[in-house]
């Protein structure tokens, strides 16, 4: 037990909070008086013990859940609209609940969601037949995390669990340290390292591009493509025999971003905004809401950002006059905050965030008031409109308000969530990504740069 | 002393503390480590009334130190009564005189003084501030130190002293050492930054807005001749409410002091004019006045 306590403290040092031996010995004298077969009563002596702040409770959490780790699970699909490759009913594992009609799906209350029976429903099963339909219908049981002493319960509640982003071969420890596309995003990096998995993400920008590009080759419906039918029936002296049809030209939705940029996750946040930078051409209308505390709107902010235009502000702690902080380049070498590393057009995330005036980025992230202000943003919509939301779903212990939550999702096309996490630390310490999963379409992990391109593509793919 | 974290908090329930595990297992490591607790989170979320419960379920004195801007050692700690002491040399005037008869010269007067003179710095003449008490209490009260962010910087530093070592120097009677450690409680508004020394001498808990059926439960608990379906719609209102972009969020003080007001006034439901005029109850500046008043339908949906 000590040695893990002292991993746990080693976990929490490495993020930044200067645990010291005092407040470890505190731990192992907590752990002494605990009942050590209850895991969650460890956890809360030892976070009383460790963890003085709001800031150190979220690295605590992820210590805690890496020394005394749960079983692991990877990411699930939700179960809430579109198909996605023909995971069915069958692989929900222990759920023997039998599919319910559209109409009690709509009718009930709880996890259902009115909207999923509707146009989203008739376009995915005119699309994809009846498998697809009976995937559409499947109604969202909550997820349960955590229970002390049991398996985790998340593997038998996953209803298809996406790859492992591990696709080139199965390389690990020293050998996958190395790589910045697999580092922890949550993990502490100097800003060299940030710069070098920033770069890693540019290069994985024009596959994105790909993604969402539309398709021009023959559709099955659609207006006849009068040209090709020209060319196509020449070889029939002109009698149109055969009539090649252009695929509907759809317009694209409207994406709305919501992203925490608290301290553990702004450097996801910042990789998700470079990223989908790079789909711009293609998806004009994108609207950025960025949060700790409350909703921020960052939209034009971003696209400045993206152009190199965004206003230079500094930390105000360094005593250089304003108009030269900006030329002060940060020393590579050392650890700077997240998103130092993370660079559009000569300018810095973490200068992109200090430029935004509402912005309180030392207050605890509260995604219960966040959700709220999203709930009303979607209310305000109009048109197919699709949510991308970026959080640990660690709430700080404020209110969750996972029924914000699901009052969006009725507004809005469809809703996913990258959890800048592992799997494995879902659900654990103050995370409420339990209560949200069953009210999102889908549940990416995003923890490294890699699991973060792959869950965009995927979502993407889901926005032709 | 409660044997387990569980039991804590049903013994705190029966105080009317509605108490989250995670609360209660840092209380009673605080009680079984002998270390302070800083409580930090919003204002009315029970932090001090934790400390009221904690004293009643272990039947011992609360003794409360309110932090201020300005608030400095001689407050907190001890004093001389001046008033006392200038008047028993009044009175012993003539006694004084006799004891210093026989001297012949000042400096032999002021010897003779020196000697006598500690009679008037001794315990009969200390009026002990709420520290000295609690650490001179014969059995383990609990301190309650509400607001310390309040205090002026240097004072947290004095605070270390106590907290870390339960003992207090006092330089014309020495050191005083806790003869056993009173349960401290430490609370803080989070309006500035703590140092990092004070919260390493202390146990750390976040108290934060409780859930829906947490809070419920808080106002069955303080308010039980109210009607569920009553209750329900309260609380539900008043979560609303601190969803709401105002200047000062309700905490659950208010919830509760909002639905006594209610009560007082014989409302049952939150239609009617009973809402706008038991407002003022729970939200405590003129805009978030306007501006729930005006909201209030909404909100009401929850």
């Amino acid at each position: 037990m000590r040695a893990a306590i002292a991993d746990v403290v080693a976990g929490m040092r490495q993020d930044g909070h200067p645990v010291s031996p005092g407040e470890a010995v505190d731990a192992a004298r907590a752990a002494a008086t605990v009942d050590l077969r209850d895991r969650e009563l460890l956890r809360l002596a030892l976070e009383a013990t460790l963890a003085k702040d709001v800031g150190a409770q979220a690295s605590f959490a992820r210590s805690f859940a890496r020394v005394f780790a749960a079983p692991r699970a990877m990411a699930l699909d939700c179960g809430r609209g579109g198909g996605g490759g023909g995971a069915g009913r069958g692989d929900r594992g222990r759920d023997q609940s039998p599919p319910r009609e559209p109409d009690e799906e709509a009718g009930s209350s709880g996890s259902s969601r009115p909207g999923d029976a509707s146009a989203e429903g008739r376009r995915a099963r005119a699309a994809h037949g009846a498998q697809a339909a009976a995937a559409e219908r499947a109604p969202i049981r909550p997820i349960q995390f955590g229970t002390p002493g049991s398996a985790h319960p998340m593997a038998s509640d996953v209803a298809r669990v996406l790859p492992p982003p591990r696709r080139r071969g199965d390389r690990s420890g020293e050998e996958s340290r190395g790589d910045p596309a697999l580092r922890d995003l949550a993990s502490a990096l100097t800003i060299a390292e940030e710069t070098r998995v920033a770069d890693e993400a540019a290069r994985r920008m024009a596959r994105l591009r790909t993604a969402l590009r539309r398709r021009t080759g023959p559709a099955l419906r659609g207006s006849i493509d009068v040209q090709r039918a020209l060319r196509a029936n020449a070889r029939f002296g002109g009698v149109p025999f055969v009539l090649p049809r252009r695929a509907p030209r759809r317009r694209p939705p409207r994406l709305l971003l919501l992203l925490d940029v608290s301290h553990s996750v702004a450097r996801a946040a910042g990789l998700m905004l470079l990223l989908v930078g790079a789909l711009l051409e293609r998806l004009p209308d994108v609207r950025v809401l960025v949060f700790v505390d409350r909703l921020v709107d960052a939209t034009g902010p971003w696209r400045r950002w993206l152009r190199g235009t965004v206003a230079p502000v500094a930390p105000p702690s360094a005593g250089i006059p304003r108009a030269s902080r900006a030329a002060v380049r940060p020393d590579p070498r050392r650890r700077g905050r997240p998103g130092e590393g993370i660079r559009a057009g000569g300018r810095s995330f973490s200068e992109l965030l200090a430029s935004l005036e509402d912005l309180h980025p030392g207050a605890p992230s509260d995604y219960g008031r966040a959700l709220y202000d999203l709930a009303r943003v979607a209310r305000a919509q109009r048109g197919r409109t699709v949510a991308w939301i970026l959080g640990d779903g660690r709430s700080n212990r404020f209110d969750p308000c996972p029924w914000a939550l699901e009052d969006a999702a009725a507004r809005l096309d469809r809703v996913s969530w990258f959890a800048p996490e592992p799997p494995e630390r879902w659900g654990t310490g103050d995370s409420a990504l339990p209560s949200y999963a069953a009210h999102v379409h889908r549940l990416y992990a995003a923890h490294t740069l890699e699991a973060l391109a792959d869950a965009l593509d995927d979502a993407v793919r889901r926005l032709r | 002393m409660a044997e387990s974290a569980g039991e804590l908090q049903a013994r705190l329930r029966e105080q009317r503390y509605v108490c989250p595990r995670s609360l209660a297992v840092a209380l009673h490591l605080a009680d079984r480590l002998g270390k302070p607790l800083l409580l930090e989170g919003p204002p009315g979320v029970g932090k001090s009334d934790v400390a009221r419960a904690w004293a009643a379920v272990h039947g011992v004195e609360l003794i409360r130190l309110q932090c201020y801007e300005g608030l400095d050692e001689a407050r907190a700690l001890y004093e001389w009564a001046y008033g006392k002491q200038l008047l028993y040399t009044q009175l012993l005037r003539e006694r004084v005189g006799e004891l210093l008869g026989g001297t012949g010269t000042l400096a032999a007067a002021v010897e003779r003084l020196r000697g006598e003179a500690d009679a008037l710095f001794s315990d009969a003449f200390l009026l002990p501030r709420p520290l000295l008490r609690a650490i001179t209490a014969g059995e383990r009260v609990v301190l309650l130190i509400d607001e310390v962010d309040r205090a002026d910087e240097a004072f947290e530093a004095f605070l270390l002293e106590v907290l870390g070592d339960f003992q207090i120097s006092i330089p014309e009677l020495g050191t005083v050492r806790a003869r056993v450690r009173p349960r401290v409680i430490v609370t803080s508004n989070d309006t500035r930054d703590l140092s990092d020394a004070l919260r390493r001498r202390c146990l750390f808990q976040h108290i934060g807005y409780p859930p829906f059926e947490e809070e419920l439960a808080i106002l069955e608990a303080h308010v039980p001749s109210l009607d569920s379906a009553f209750a329900a719609q309260i609380v539900r209102f008043a979560q609303a409410v601190r969803r709401s972009d105002l200047r000062k969020r309700p905490g659950i003080a208010e919830t509760v002091d909002w639905a006594l007001a209610l009560a007082a006034v014989g409302a049952e439901s939150l239609g009617g004019a009973a809402l706008q005029e038991t407002l003022g109850a729970l939200l405590k500046t003129r805009e978030d006045l306007e501006q729930v008043g005006a909201d209030a339908a909404r909100l009401r949906r929850g």
